[in-house]
């Protein structure tokens, strides 16, 4: 996938704010790219750009293995939304069946289906909970990570070739953070492409990433592999002595804040 | 309250709290000893005792270990009155000094990425164009459903 010079405006009280400012770039089957920035830099938007759901005034070019966006490819790309939209009541299984039932082409029997299910359990590691009621405020059920994965699970029913998250990892901690992006590793390796935005990172977490977009106020400020950022902000005069995780750095410099 | 230890090395006693604060003059001011673990001593404390980065980052004097060196600098009045709350005028001057550099910062990294990252890109986005990923396949992929 590749986008060029994405500009995305919108009218506040009859002003024009620039939200996204000239993004560039380009992922590759198999890569993660990360969006990086701090709240209300445009990660979000760019993402939902990324996925053709952009209403409004985008300009720029964006294409998927060299044709333009399409139907086609809207059926071959998982969106995960950054909320898990999911009925409380309804089994891990449950919930995984119904959306295959209704994503899934109707050439496909019922049977073809729950097996695809199965799949999509064991890959996802969800087999433990399978049988577990989702839960939501007013009924206990599987935890937050789990939930993450039921969303990620529910976008691989379709097996897609462009993976887009919005910040699958927030509100969970490392240790399930680390579980479910090794997940997203997996499913990156098995030749798809993902794209993600994150907030905040952990080290271990920021490393996975095979290239890394970082946003101020809608401003790209670097675009490259993750592990070559820290050299980058150091080659343009913003370097650090000591050892930190990378992606606080980052978020520091994108906020305009000095080393 | 100051205790001067000798002609460059000061400790402060701020509301009855010791504080481990070494400041080392120079032609600039006084400048926060820039040793990581004296810094570090220094913010452990300032938390112990409920005093926020934020109240000396309005103050215009940051206790993070990360910043260069000549961001510590502080002015020796400031320091005297630190122990009280800073006027509002003040707090909207130092507010706005630090917006401004923040914005300062921000161009100088945009400027950075156009000079150095979005002329590599576009020549590598040009470049990509050529090359079709449609051979690629993917894995856990049942033929039917894809």
């Amino acid at each position: 996938m590749q986008f060029e010079d994405l500009v995305y405006k919108v009218k506040v009280n009859q002003k024009e704010k620039t939200i996204l400012n000239g993004i560039t770039g380009v992922v590759c089957p198999g890569e993660i790219l990360a969006m990086l920035g701090p709240s209300g830099s445009g990660k979000t938007t760019l993402l939902t750009a990324l996925g053709g759901r952009l209403n409004g005034k985008l300009t720029g070019k964006t294409t998927y293995n060299n044709q333009p966006f399409s139907g086609s490819m809207k059926r071959r790309t998982g969106f995960v939304a950054q909320d898990d939209v999911l009925y409380p009541h309804l089994t891990v299984t449950e919930t995984l069946v119904f959306t295959a039932l209704l994503r899934l082409p109707k050439t496909l029997t019922r049977d073809e289906k729950v097996v695809h299910v199965e799949r999509v359990i064991s890959e996802l590691g969800l087999n433990n909970c399978r049988n577990s009621m989702i839960g939501g405020p007013l009924l206990r059920g599987i935890s937050g990570g789990e939930k993450r994965r039921v969303s990620i699970g529910q976008e691989m029913l379709i097996n897609p070739s462009l993976l887009l998250l919005d910040e699958p990892t927030s509100g969970l901690d490392s240790t399930t953070a680390l579980r479910i992006l090794n997940t997203i590793k997996k499913l990156a390796s098995g030749g798809r492409t993902v794209v993600t935005t994150i907030h905040q990172p952990s080290s271990r977490l920021y490393y996975m990433f095979d290239k890394v977009v970082l946003l101020s106020e809608g401003c790209p400020i670097y675009y490259g592999p993750a592990s070559t950022a820290l050299e980058y902000f150091s080659s343009v005069g913003f370097s650090t002595s000591v050892t930190v995780n990378p992606a606080d750095l980052l978020l520091d410099l994108a906020n305009g804040n000095n080393l | 309250m100051v205790i001067i230890y000798n002609h460059f090395f000061y400790s402060f006693l701020l509301n009855k709290v010791t504080l481990i604060a070494i400041l080392r003059l120079s032609p600039r001011g006084f400048e926060l000893c820039p040793s990581r673990l004296q810094c570090q001593t220094l913010t452990t404390e300032l938390t112990r005792h409920g005093l926020s980065k934020l109240f000396f980052t309005q103050m215009k004097y940051s206790v993070n270990c990360l910043l260069k060196k000549e961001m510590l600098t502080l002015s020796w009045q400031k320091w005297k009155i630190a122990g009280i709350a800073p006027d509002s005028k003040h707090v909207t001057e130092q507010s706005e000094a630090l917006e401004h550099e923040r914005k300062t910062v921000r161009e100088s990294l945009i400027l950075a990425y156009d000079k150095n990252i979005a002329t590599r890109l576009k020549a590598e986005v040009s470049s990509m164009e050529v090359i079709n990923f449609n051979n690629i396949t993917k894995d856990a992929c049942t033929s039917k459903c894809s």
